[in-house]
């Protein structure tokens, strides 16, 4: 009886894996912030985004008219809410590159698995936050 | 026909019917058994890949360290490896504790040298991959760990001023320093470099350090901290060596499946699955090495009477202060190149009681295990996990995994599959 426990463990784990990675891809890497006033979309030095390796990250951030934004203050914490810890590093926001573009240096996941990374912008008044998900 | 005839009839096709079942339920055992074997997916190819030995990159630079890739350097950090001259009461080397014939472990539940040590004796081998060294990862560095045990008074016990001393008194030494470094300071002047000096517990050589000036100390941290640089380019040569496990790798991706299972038998395949899935190993022992370098909290139990240990939550602001770490002066990169050190985890309550993932090569062969070597065999580690306890301090990141025994036992026979001697180890595994 084990084995066919083990072969429809195996088959809802497979199914759960291929929709969840469907589910995160099918976004197409733009993610919408809390109250509605930011677009943001990401893009790794390194492609795919790497396991145990420090790496920078680019944000780019518009408004909904599609304007990048450009004075806004930005936090970046993570983690993986399966595990109930956060990341192994504290990235931060170290250079304005022009364009909306911001530049994100000591990113690192330790483990393979669903990471999300929540981006909290502060332009002026507005305070809103972004989850971005991604599978590693 | 009889009415026994009939139910003789009918009992025989129950029977048939009872044999065909238990045919065909046997037969998709057997199948299934043997696809769980051997077959692997896409994705779990791909998982297989990313650990195999072929996938470890080259060795990244190490910018702290000018002489980290000197053929010289290694040379003679070899030397200095081996070197009993190097301790407080010249009978302890880095080998003592960091024993090649055992995979540069002792076999000690806590290293004993002078004294005993508060932790295991990790090995040093593929070290030169992880961003931090120690269990707690206190130093960033492999130099910058070379140079703690040497004022440690349970390791090697002596002082700096003493070692570089050493390096400039021994004619063999002082030629093979200045072929890397460039002339080394003259130390004769007892007025200038008292005979015994060091930041150390020793009351007296303390005071003695202190008592120098601050040139004259750095001319003493510039020789120790070479010394350091010298034995981590002796390290870097450390590397893993091909395990079973990696032959059986390569052959699944040249697709050469059959001949894939002479090499591991079913149980070690099957252990092998099991680490990759429910086991859920790979969270942490990931990558090539079979860590990811990282600080967890296993809920490990402290020996009784101990206090439980505060790992790496006790050591972000000596790593953030250390004279010897990639930011000081004594470090040869540039400060903006400190990437680990400038972004590393400082909020402490995640890291209560967390210790670095140790490296799985070689496991069988390095027992015992965990941080203070509190478990003595890897059919208890495995237990340990499969239990998952509450832990004393801080948060346990391990969850039951409740698997049985059988399947223990599999994941056990996949370990053993890690076992594999060092690389050039006759070159790199003796005194020169």
């Amino acid at each position: 009886m084990l084995n066919f426990k083990h072969f429809f463990i195996q088959i809802i784990a497979g199914t759960t894996f291929l929709l969840a990675a469907l589910s995160v891809s099918a976004a197409e890497d733009v993610w919408q912030s809390s109250g509605g006033s930011f677009v943001v979309s990401y893009s790794s030095e390194i492609m795919p985004v790497p396991i145990n390796q420090i790496h920078q990250w680019v944000l780019h951030i518009e408004n909904t008219a599609g304007q990048p934004v450009e004075n806004a203050e930005l936090v970046i914490t993570g983690g993986m809410p399966e595990h109930d810890h956060g990341m192994p590093t504290s990235p931060v926001v170290t250079e304005y590159l022009g364009d909306g573009n911001f530049l994100v240096e000591g990113m690192r996941f330790h483990m393979m698995g669903y990471w999300e990374i929540i981006l909290e912008i502060t332009q002026g008044s507005l305070n809103e936050s972004v989850l971005i998900a991604l599978r590693i | 026909m009889t009415q026994k005839a009939i139910q003789f009839n009918r009992n025989s096709i129950g029977l048939l019917g009872l044999a065909f079942f238990v045919v065909i339920a046997g037969l998709f055992f057997w199948w299934s058994g043997e696809k769980q074997a051997s077959s692997w997916s896409a994705e779990e190819r791909a998982i297989l890949e990313s650990l195999w030995l072929g996938n470890l990159p080259p060795l990244p630079p190490d910018q702290t360290n000018g002489v980290a890739d000197s053929q010289a350097a290694a040379k003679l950090g070899q030397k200095i490896f081996f070197d009993t001259r190097f301790s407080a009461n010249g009978q302890i080397s880095c080998a003592s504790c960091h024993q090649p014939q055992q995979h540069f472990t002792d076999g000690l539940p806590k290293a004993f040298a002078i004294g005993q040590t508060r932790r295991h004796t990790p090995s040093i081998v593929g070290t030169a991959y992880s961003p931090w060294l120690y269990w707690d990862g206190r130093k960033d560095s492999q130099w910058s760990q070379a140079l703690a045990p040497l004022e440690d008074p349970n390791e090697h016990g002596g002082n700096r001023m003493h070692y570089a001393r050493l390096m400039s008194a021994d004619a063999e030494y002082r030629e093979a320093y200045e072929a890397l470094f460039g002339e080394i300071p003259d130390f004769s002047d007892l007025n200038r470099f008292p005979a015994d000096a060091g930041p150390v517990e020793n009351s007296a050589w303390n005071a003695a350090w202190q008592a120098m000036t601050e040139e004259n100390r750095h001319f003493v941290n510039q020789v120790f901290s070479n010394i350091g640089k010298v034995i981590a380019a002796y390290e870097r040569q450390l590397m893993p060596g091909e395990t079973r496990f990696d032959q059986y790798v390569e052959s699944i991706l040249n697709g050469a499946e059959e001949n894939s299972e002479a090499i591991l038998s079913d149980d070690e395949i099957r252990g092998l699955r099991l680490f990759i899935t429910e086991a859920r190993c790979l969270e942490c022992h990931n990558g090539p090495l079979f860590t990811n370098n990282e600080f967890h909290n296993t809920g490990l139990l402290p020996f009784p009477g101990e206090l439980p240990d505060q790992g790496r939550s006790r050591v972000i602001e000596q790593l953030q202060t250390d004279p010897f770490n990639c930011f000081g002066p004594y470090s040869d990169a540039m400060v903006e190149r400190c990437f680990e050190l400038r972004y590393m985890r400082t909020d402490r309550i995640e890291l209560i009681g967390a210790m670095r993932t140790p490296s799985l090569r070689n496991v069988s062969n390095t027992a015992p295990y965990m941080h203070k070597g509190q478990i003595t065999s890897l059919t208890e580690v495995l237990e340990h996990y499969n239990q998952a306890a509450l832990a004393l301090i801080g948060h346990n990141e391990a969850e039951p995994l409740g698997l049985s025994r059988s399947q223990l036992q599999q994941i056990e026979a996949f370990l053993n599959t890690l076992d594999a001697a060092f690389v050039d180890s006759e070159e790199w595994g003796q005194s020169p």
